[in-house]
């Protein structure tokens, strides 16, 4: 149901350039919805994103993120091929995971 | 203490920084001591103000020159808040965006492994015009860069 993790991750002069779109509403809590009645808070609180067994980058987020939170940072230690793994989870209990190759 | 903050950063509104209960210049041995008793900083996320916010991560923000901050002086649109960082700070271990003046002030928080640069950017949300600060924790303290924002439209609705 969750729509796939966007992730690109570039490696260029020993740095991998790393790009994460995760699509999701990131409900505040405090919007109305057409009828005036305030759409319940719904966001992603941890995101982990993992290089095979180890951990290169993780983020907690609040409601002050925005929707669909795109993430930019940088790997000094990745190789072309490995697996990069994103994944999510959210306030409402709800996970994603996705992959992608350094290249 | 407010005085010498308003001095380092003329740039940041006045209750901005009364709110942040210390964010201006430190001694060494306040530094120590903070560094000495770095507490988790989750529960920053519980904090409804500014200043408990601070508070739950040591109760003081040192500024640094060491850490950039690039974000827009006016955003149109305060549900899309592009922001960037990135640390020169030895031993940087996380970096964390607060909002002075947003029902939740801790944005989020970024945990930076060895081997990865201290640097990272994304979108946040901005209640209405305020301080934005980027705080970094290292294994001798928290330390922050701040940027005045003048926000159009705010994002919570």
């Amino acid at each position: 149901m969750n729509q796939p993790i966007r992730i690109r991750a570039r490696l260029a002069n020993g740095v991998t350039h790393v790009q994460v779109l995760m699509p999701h509403p990131m409900e505040t809590g405090m919007r109305q919805d057409e009828t005036g009645r305030l759409v319940p808070a719904h966001h992603i609180t941890d995101v982990v994103v993992t290089l095979g067994p180890r951990t290169v980058f993780a983020a907690r987020m609040s409601i002050a993120v925005s929707r669909d939170p795109l993430l930019s940072f940088r790997l000094t230690d990745a190789r072309a091929g490995q697996v990069l793994r994103v994944a999510w989870t959210d306030t409402q209990g709800q996970s994603r995971s996705d992959e992608a190759a350094v290249t | 203490m407010t005085r010498r903050g308003m001095r380092l950063l003329p740039s940041v509104q006045r209750r901005g920084l009364l709110q942040a209960a210390g964010f201006a210049g430190l001694s060494m041995v306040a530094l120590r001591a903070n560094a000495a008793a770095l507490p988790d900083p989750l529960a920053a996320f519980e904090a409804k103000t500014f200043g408990e916010a601070v508070g739950a991560l040591g109760g003081a923000l040192a500024p640094s020159p060491l850490i950039s901050l690039d974000a827009p002086s006016v955003a149109d649109n305060g549900a899309v808040v592009p922001v960037t960082v990135s640390s020169a700070l030895q031993g940087t271990r996380e970096i964390l965006l607060l909002v002075d003046g947003n029902p939740q002030p801790v944005a989020a928080r970024f945990t930076i492994p060895a081997g990865t640069e201290a640097f990272v950017a994304t979108r946040i949300r901005m209640a209405g015009s305020g301080t934005l600060y980027a705080a970094v924790r290292t294994e001798s303290g928290v330390y922050a860069a701040a940027s005045a924002i003048s926000v159009t439209v705010g994002g919570c609705g």
